[in-house]
């Protein structure tokens, strides 16, 4: 079976929660100047960590979605609150008589959660860990407490723990189920909460740049940890049509594969036969993609090779690339999630975002990375990368509704 | 395109390998033996004598996760190479939380050492959820798709239903569906304040089998004839659990779920022989009898991937159609329907 003959997959609704905005607007208007969302973490104690920077989610009230959010871990309340948004304006009615995918991707799923009746266990007893907390940590717990939001039933919900690609896997897994007709529409996505376990474990990874993100940067030190949700809602074009939805952007394919090489480094070979698998699903051309939003960790060995990845793809003139987590931190298995949604806002804006804290760039990378500034430009299709411990990529291709070529 | 099952394998309370389960689970034996220091419960249903050093070659096994150790074993006994590996094979292994003891000794590593981040270097690895699958991936040398599905009890049947999409997208040419769950100080303690087993020990375990499209070479075990799943809206009240009958429990959604995947199978409830895992009442009469898996203990994600290798490898009921259901405290139901083959799958034999 090919994607040519299956049904189109559109985006008809968009949630975001991020360090850099709350809200489709916010977030774009972010992206588009440029903002930076590190700052002294407040979630949880920094005291004693080599850095204090965390890409958090600030000004986030969960009560403007979310009727009583004490009864949810925080990555829950991102979630919700994003695939809130994403339904904005859509009659629930609507919704709960049709059949759902509400595919999650989290690296830590309720990290907050965890490390709360972990340090209870360790620090005083088992014995006095919170129940309600402890019921709430199956990660499964988040596209359940979003369609229990939404009042939906009839659906297929779980989380895909591919850790910090999940986002696209999750974008991905919709796109299969509305191509398939297997569901008639999806909330897929990405959720991930900043924690004391996660900041431990990058730092001691010495992944954790000191003072700001620096993708393709001669002297970039690495990531920084953020969070946030990113909520897309998918459906058949002719369902959205039908309904008269407004329409953002058609997923036009994706690919994924598994490096089955190192737990942590990622594979040049393997990077860049999944961008040929997403191309190809999407029936798109390299020449044809206007930018490229990378994984673009600003670590070391990540942006070397995603960039020779890019280039044994799209040969010595790729479009540019950029990357998103120089301004967002790296939301972990929201990541991938949020940067599309930013695909999406910026070709409809006609922008590419730049790639801020950017001071030299790195020979070995060698891209047009839009350094600082975002570019005004028309373009019809966006390859969104994300990339994971233990191999396993995911590449997502989006293209304007409205483009000429299709 | 319909899909297949074609080989699977178990790692369980009553030992390795699909010989050891099948025996196993037909015995009924009590697995319970003595719990890990300090647990809240006096037993535990232990995979006996896991030993990472009789894992593969047992080089590097012994610093990952016991999740991961026991998807490195379930996975041994099922991969055949060239089948199962290379860039058009995949892994779909479910999981409800990867390790919450890694997540738990990183805690108090970040609190007990000199430093928060001093963490024990060769746990970072197994600090994700994605980390059993990987292991499968690099160990056994799988390059497609790879993915962790995150879905309580019933996440084998969450990932068979994305397996499926996979192979009917020609993403890969097999996948290995399965779960895997580690019994560990973190898990029991967490279970039991969530109070989701009650009267139940903790179990642990893995099991596995391969999915194809129909038309392969390879003796079918198993089509599946259709997948359901839904989530009972009423299961939760604040923070206390509500009773699990009613409209909106999980019993009534559980039946919901098994009649719409009956007409859409287009099976006729008196066509079903057998069900493994919970049964929706009143549906079903003169179903065979299905070996209890509850001596196994609370085993949560492998739970739904045992119901099915037991109707792979424990009915015996040649060509007949049975259900394997799953209900999860927190509101999620699956089930699927599989027509069983006609082939012995204990050639191990």
């Amino acid at each position: 079976m090919t994607a040519a003959a299956v049904r189109r997959v559109v985006v008809t609704g968009m949630g975001v929660v991020s360090s850099i905005g709350i809200g489709l607007g916010d977030f774009t208007e972010g992206l588009r100047s440029g903002r930076i969302g590190a700052r002294r973490a407040t979630s949880f104690d920094v005291t004693g960590f080599p850095s204090e920077l965390v890409g958090e989610v600030a000004g986030f009230e969960p009560e403007r979605w979310i009727d009583d959010p004490s009864r949810l871990g925080r990555a829950s309340q991102f979630a919700v609150a994003a695939a809130a948004m994403a339904v904005e304006g859509v009659d629930l009615d609507y919704l709960r008589a049709r059949r759902a995918l509400i595919s999650i991707g989290t690296t830590n799923a309720q990290s907050q959660d965890v490390d709360a009746i972990a340090t209870t266990a360790v620090l005083d007893s088992p014995e006095r860990m919170d129940p309600a907390i402890a019921r709430r940590v199956t990660s499964q717990g988040i596209p359940n407490d979003i369609a229990r939001s939404l009042g939906l039933s009839n659906v297929d919900s779980y989380v895909i723990g591919t850790a910090c690609s999940a986002g696209n896997y999750g974008i991905g897994d919709g796109v299969d189920a509305i191509r398939l007709g297997e569901a008639d529409f999806a909330l897929c996505g990405g959720a991930d909460a900043a924690s004391r376990r996660t900041f431990a474990a990058f730092h001691r990874l010495g992944l954790v740049a000191p003072d700001a993100c620096r993708p393709f940067d001669a002297g970039r030190k690495g990531i920084i940890t953020g969070e946030g949700a990113g909520v897309l809602l998918l459906e058949d074009l002719e369902s959205a049509l039908a309904r008269g939805a407004h329409i953002y952007a058609e997923v036009l394919g994706y690919g994924l594969n598994c490096d089955g090489v190192d737990p942590v480094a990622p594979t040049r070979e393997s990077v860049a036969r999944c961008i040929r698998l997403a191309l190809d699903d999407a029936g798109v051309k390299p020449s044809e993609v206007g930018f490229i939003s990378a994984h673009g960790t600003g670590t070391k060995t990540n942006d070397i090779t995603e960039c020779n990845a890019i280039r044994d793809v799209y040969g010595d003139s790729p479009p540019p690339v950029v990357a998103l987590k120089s301004m967002l931190g790296h939301a972990m298995g929201a990541a991938s999630s949020i940067a599309a949604i930013g695909c999406v806002a910026a070709m409809n804006d006609g922008f590419i975002p730049p790639t801020a804290n950017h001071r030299e760039m790195d020979p070995e990378c060698a891209i047009d990375c839009v350094p600082n500034a975002a570019v005004s430009a028309q373009v019809d299709i966006v390859q969104n990368n994300g990339f994971a411990f233990g191999g396993d990529n995911a590449v997502v291709v989006l293209g304007r509704y409205d483009r000429s070529s299709r | 395109m319909n899909a297949v099952i074609t080989g699977w394998s178990a790692v369980s309370a009553y030992g390795f390998g699909r010989h050891a389960f099948t025996e196993g689970v037909v015995s009924g034996r009590a697995t319970a033996a003595p719990a890990m220091e300090g647990a809240p419960d006096t037993h535990v249903c232990w995979v006996p004598d896991l030993d990472p050093k009789n894992i593969l070659d047992g080089k590097g096994i012994r610093h990952l996760d016991r999740a991961s150790q026991l998807a490195l074993a379930t996975f041994s006994e099922l991969v055949e190479p060239g089948v199962d590996t290379g860039e058009r094979a995949g892994v779909v292994l479910g999981t409800t939380a990867g390790s919450h003891q890694v997540e738990l000794d990183q805690i108090r590593d970040t609190h007990r050492n000199a430093r928060p981040h001093h963490l024990a270097p060769k746990q970072v690895a197994s600090g994700t959820m994605n980390c059993a699958a990987a292991q499968c991936a690099i160990r056994f040398g799988i390059h497609g798709p790879n993915t962790t599905v995150a879905g309580g009890r019933g996440a084998a049947l969450h990932a068979l239903g994305y397996a499926r999409r996979l192979l009917a997208m020609d993403r890969a040419d097999s996948v290995i569906v399965g779960a895997v769950e580690e019994a560990t100080f973190a898990r029991a303690w967490f279970t039991h304040a969530a109070g989701t087993r009650p009267g139940q020990w903790l179990g642990e375990g893995g099991a596995a089998f391969r999915v194809e499209p129909s038309g392969t070479s390879r003796p079918v075990l198993a089509e599946v004839l259709g997948i359901g799943t839904r989530l009972a809206l009423n299961v939760r009240e604040g923070h206390l659990p509500k009773p699990q009958v009613g409209e909106g429990g999980l019993h009534d959604t559980l039946a919901t779920c098994v009649r719409e995947v009956l007409a859409r199978a287009e099976v006729s409830p008196s066509s079903v022989h057998a069900v493994v895992g919970p049964e929706p009442e009143g549906l079903f009469k003169d179903l065979a009898d299905v070996p209890d898996l509850s001596f196994m203990g609370d085993t949560g994600s492998v739970s739904s991937a045992y119901a099915i290798v037991t109707a792979l490898g424990v009915l015996r009921l040649p060509g007949e159609v049975v259900l394997v259901t799953s209900a999860d405290p927190d509101g999620a139901v699956a089930c699927a329907l599989l027509r069983l083959g006609n082939s012995r799958s204990d050639h191990d034999g």
